[in-house]
């Protein structure tokens, strides 16, 4: 077997970048608070769709993470929704634009307590865009951070 | 694009990728049993998934277990996302190794393939192998 063992994300070949694997692992010791906030280096002045789902495992409460959230950056300056989906252990709790204009994140969990997860990105190749994450932060904010 | 024309398993540092693959062509028991490399007292959080098709019951397949490995196994968690494959359980060999279980009533023709995630603050990046995999009509543990 061939075995991949590259210490950062792996990306599908293309210019489309449809699947960006591990653009983030985010863990923490805390159980709260309960917000974490990732901002991304998408622009909402650039039109974009993409994907972001987060995997893991919420120790705490037993359970497997699952959860996504759908974003769609308008290219005219704000960004979208496209839809939020929790299976477990995570709730995909919003989405927002920053104060300098990026696309970011907001997961929810009542408990975080050595949680932790990745963040995956799945791309519309006809929007595509190479995603990272530029900052993440556990507080206490149930709205926009960034 | 490049094609890689053998199996293959992605690892990106916290996930591992179609790390281990099963199919069943013969109706051989409802259950399977995967015995992990993971032994107790390692302090290692795991999540497995299960990824792949049912062909027997018509159905996709995404399952999960998730544990940790303390002094003893504790923390388990199972889902199931699809209808394909139930994880079923998890339970420690008669040689403390980690083992998970799935199940499915229609057996034959069944193929997935396993994704591990090891993101957590204990364990983290740690290399999942499975040391034995078996289908048979053991409900409980089997290892």
């Amino acid at each position: 077997m061939a075995t991949f063992t590259t210490p950062t994300n792996v990306r599908t070949a293309g210019s489309g970048w449809y699947a960006q694997y591990q653009l983030y692992n985010f863990y923490t010791g805390s159980s709260s608070p309960y917000y974490v906030h990732f901002k991304t280096n998408v622009s909402a002045s650039t039109e974009k769709i993409f994907m972001l789902e987060a995997i893991g495992y919420n120790y705490s409460s037993y359970v497997p993470i699952r959860c996504a959230w759908g974003i769609y950056t308008t290219g005219s300056g704000s960004v979208t929704s496209k839809g939020m989906q929790s299976i477990s252990g995570l709730t995909a709790d919003g989405i927002y634009m920053s104060t300098d204009g990026y696309a970011c994140i907001r997961a929810y969990s009542s408990g975080l307590y050595y949680a932790g997860f990745v963040l995956n990105g799945h791309v519309n190749p006809n929007y595509s865009v190479n995603i990272s994450i530029t900052a993440a932060s556990q507080n206490s904010t149930s709205g926009n951070y960034y | 694009m490049a094609n890689i024309s053998e199996q293959l398993s992605i690892a990106s540092g916290y996930q591992r990728l179609g790390f281990y693959s099963l199919t069943s062509t013969s109706a051989a028991g409802a259950y399977f049993h995967f015995k992990t490399n993971i032994q107790l007292s390692t302090y290692i959080m795991t999540r497995v998934e299960a990824i792949g098709i049912n062909y027997a019951a018509g159905y996709p397949i995404r399952c999960c277990w998730v544990w940790y490995s303390y002094s003893y196994l504790t923390n388990v968690g199972t889902a199931d996302m699809y209808s394909g494959l139930n994880a079923n359980g998890v339970y420690v060999s008669s040689d403390n190794y980690v083992c998970f279980r799935a199940y499915t009533a229609s057996n034959n023709d069944v193929s997935f393939t396993l994704n591990a995630t090891h993101a957590n603050p204990t364990g983290a990046g740690f290399n999942i192998s499975i040391l034995a995999a078996s289908q048979n009509s053991t409900s409980g543990s089997y290892y």
